[in-house]
């Protein structure tokens, strides 16, 4: 674990080096993300200057929910952004084979090999939005809450990590799964919105199949004192720790599926 | 004579954009299923804010225009866009812009026809049939359908589509000076979503706003189009429209030479 640690460490200083030497991209690419998220902020702004309420919850409860679910994302955006690549040509070019031959963990490389500083536009942003939305709902954050925000946050993106490892493992049997988890990835826009908006058959498979409503929705309500303990937190834990387990499971037997292309 | 010597020398550059695209074909649909699952949120949005709100008509849009409107205007936008910056600024990124500007073709031309390569495949395969249930919608909820609003807003969305790419092109044109445009194009990309108003329709915007809008060329590309074809612009209103549509195309492509005689002089080509 403490190797794991180093080595990380290691692979963010090469990263942290390039950065530098790009750093205007840097700054492009957050204020691009950052950008996105403004221009979702105002839409949301826009339609309730026509409404008081969207059924029953006010505009800084959306925003909470909003700004809640983007958290998660731009943490995993920071973190496992090669997944992406991994979906893409790796595998179909064969390039899989060098985390097969380092003595470490394949995932532990893919994940370390690139560190995604755009998610912080939507990290940030989100964290602006909570409490800015905290502080007009009177929400009192009391130390134990924050803890569980704490949590809650990690375990919503693992969520989200877990989500995009298992349709990115795809790519081991179909050698490319881009379109795949690009489709995948955009249903975690319905978890920015409160979920009775949508009919049963969304939010069944937004809670049971591809579980993104626990990502925002689920534990923002909990937060926002409309929801309990258990659906909020305590299953939001369970979903995560359950969803790595099956996501790692089809990661390691892609791993066993892959066969190097020729050349 | 030299019309048709062009077309014959740049329609190459389309049909193998066409053919790249058509054998990939089953990702191409799931990129397509994947942007409507965005569809489908903003649909079950509206419902609920319609649900909501004590008026059935807002900002003149009533709920099942609403849905025209998202419909429409994710056609509209679909069969418009083309990714031209990626290709320019991979041509630079590996260098192999070099050997295409030593060919005798027009560098511009080729991004273009690339373009409508795209826009042709898009066509034929997504935008005429959802186009056809959209229509088939429409006249569902309203019982009319007014052929001079469909024609009007083919010849809108050919302008719409001739403005997007030349404005794509010219930002490409951005990648001779900037290195790495990924980020660049994230940024441009959210500023003309919610500007071009597939995001939400113009008119939910504040008085003062919406004229900075109109002054801007992104609600020329798919505003304009989809809001005549629900008949929300007519007479003289659309003759204005349109015009403005004209004035913007010719302002874009002004611009876009004036940036390829700064930038051509100032590329820098990396490896190769």
């Amino acid at each position: 674990m403490k190797r794991y640690l180093i080595l990380y460490n290691k692979f963010l200083q090469q990263y942290i080096k390039s950065l530098i030497e790009y750093r205007a991209d840097f700054i492009l690419g957050l204020i691009g993300f950052a950008l996105v998220q403004g221009t979702n902020v105002i839409f949301i702004k826009l339609i309730f200057s026509t409404i008081p309420n969207l059924s029953g919850w006010s505009f800084y409860e959306i925003l909470f929910i909003y700004g809640f679910s983007q958290i998660p994302r731009g943490i995993d955006h920071i973190f496992t952004d090669n997944l992406w690549m991994i979906s893409g040509n790796i595998i179909v070019n064969g390039n899989f084979d060098r985390y097969l031959i380092r003595p470490l963990n394949p995932l532990f490389q893919v994940l370390a090999e690139r560190f995604q500083p755009d998610g912080f536009g939507e990290l940030i942003t989100g964290i602006i939005l909570v409490i800015i939305s905290s502080k007009n709902l009177n929400i009192a954050f009391t130390f134990s809450k924050i803890l569980l925000l704490i949590l809650a946050i990690i375990c919503a993106s693992l969520i989200y990590t877990a989500i995009k490892l298992a349709v990115a493992s795809i790519a081991f049997w179909l050698k490319f799964a881009q379109s795949y988890l690009f489709m995948t990835y955009q249903l975690s826009n319905f978890a920015r919105y409160p979920m009775g908006i949508y009919p049963n058959a969304i939010r069944s498979i937004l809670t049971f199949i591809i579980p993104f409503a626990f990502t925002g929705y689920y534990p923002g309500v909990y937060f926002l004192e409309k929801g309990n303990l258990f659906s909020g937190i305590i299953l939001t834990f369970l979903v995560a720790i359950i969803g790595m387990c099956i996501a790692y499971m089809i990661w390691l037997k892609g791993i066993r599926q892959y066969e190097s292309s020729g050349s | 004579m030299k019309k048709s010597m062009k077309l014959k020398t740049y329609l190459p550059f389309a049909i193998n954009v066409f053919q790249r695209k058509l054998s990939y074909r089953a990702d191409a649909v799931i990129f397509i299923l994947g942007e409507a699952v965005m569809l489908a949120v903003t649909y079950y949005l509206w419902k609920a804010v319609y649900g909501s709100s004590q008026n059935s008509i807002m900002n003149g849009f009533s709920l099942n225009e609403m849905i025209i409107y998202i419909l429409i205007s994710f056609i509209t936008s679909l069969v418009i866009s083309a990714d031209i910056v990626t290709d320019m600024y991979r041509e630079v990124k590996d260098g192999s812009i070099a050997i295409n500007l030593i060919r005798p073709i027009s560098y511009e031309k080729r991004m273009i026809f690339q373009g409508l390569g795209n826009v042709m495949y898009n066509f034929i395969f997504i935008f005429i049939s959802s186009f056809v249930v959209i229509t088939i919608l429409y006249y569902k909820y309203s019982e009319s359908l007014n052929l001079f609003n469909i024609i009007f807003y083919f010849v809108s969305t050919i302008l719409g589509l001739l403005i997007n790419l030349y404005y794509r092109y010219a930002f490409g044109l951005l990648s001779f000076k900037i290195t790495n445009m990924w980020g660049l194009s994230q940024m441009m990309g959210a500023v003309s979503e919610l500007l071009s108003g597939t995001l939400i329709p113009i008119v939910f915007f504040p008085k003062t706003i919406q004229w900075i809008f109109n002054i801007l060329p992104f609600s020329s590309m798919i505003y304009t189009p989809s809001m005549i074809y629900l008949g929300k612009l007519t007479g003289a209103e659309l003759v204005k429209a349109i015009g403005i549509q004209v004035i913007w195309l010719m302002i874009i492509i002004v611009i876009a030479r004036v940036m390829w005689n700064t930038l051509i002089k100032k590329l820098t080509i990396l490896g190769g």
